[in-house]
């Protein structure tokens, strides 16, 4: 088979499937708080024709969303989708790293709720230890 | 849209099936933002066989264990990057326009 021509791109190349999808996203003080499920873009209209001059944008990452689809198939309601904006995105390594702390996403909402309703009723529960 | 529901869509172009979209390819060459650039897709991979690839042995310069890269690159030989100028439609299945080129899926 003869070698094909190789597209020169001048800014940092990137395969979602490979450096992208299940990676662990760490916050702005290295604190997992996910792992990515999804990459959204927009641009893109199911069965329209689509226009060869404006390439489709990341917008968001979608995290922790996956678990049911992947085990039971289907799509996760809108509502379930956990999105970080990709300009909140910092670095993309061996980890996804992001430039703001986890509480400021929606994805850290069970974490925020445990901590506010169950580990501040116990005794001792507000504040770190002695 | 999320790109990993074009993953594993069938691929079509003028002369019939092509394959099975194996990866889609980001590039950071957008307007700066504070932290990271803006990406863009500049176009799909296209594998003729459904199968997953391992770790990029496929796409990139790797080469040893020598054994499980040529095993991974015989996977996916055939493989080919087409740019989004060259894409049609995106539905159930992804059709190319006429004419479209076969680009290096290399790294």
């Amino acid at each position: 088979m003869p070698e094909l021509p190789k597209h020169e791109i001048a800014g940092q190349v990137l395969d979602v499937n490979l450096h992208i999808l299940d990676r662990q996203v760490l916050d702005n003080g290295d604190v997992p708080i996910g792992h990515v499920d999804g990459v959204e873009v927009d641009g893109i209209d199911r069965g329209q024709e689509l226009d060869p001059d404006s390439s489709p944008v990341v917008t968001n990452l979608v995290l922790n969303s996956g678990l049911w689809p992947r085990m039971f198939g289907g799509r996760p309601p809108e509502s379930r989708l956990h999105r970080v904006p990709w300009s909140a995105v910092s670095k993309i390594g061996t980890a996804i790293e992001l430039g703001e702390p986890g509480s400021s996403f929606d994805v850290t909402w069970p974490e925020r709720w445990v901590r506010d309703q169950v580990i501040a009723r116990i005794p001792g529960g507000r504040h770190a230890p002695e | 849209m999320l790109l990993s529901e074009i993953l594993r869509r069938p691929v079509v172009g003028e002369d019939g099936p092509l394959g099975f979209v194996a990866d889609c390819r980001l590039a950071l060459d957008g307007p700066p933002h504070p932290l990271l650039a803006e990406a863009r897709l500049v176009g799909l991979i296209v594998a003729p066989k459904n199968r997953q690839g391992f770790l990029g042995y496929e796409r990139t310069s790797v080469s040893s264990p020598a054994p499980l890269a040529q095993w991974y690159e015989r996977r996916q030989r055939g493989s080919f990057l087409v740019l989004w100028k060259d894409i049609e439609s995106v539905d159930d299945v992804v059709t190319l326009r006429p004419g479209y080129t076969r680009w290096s899926s290399a790294l």
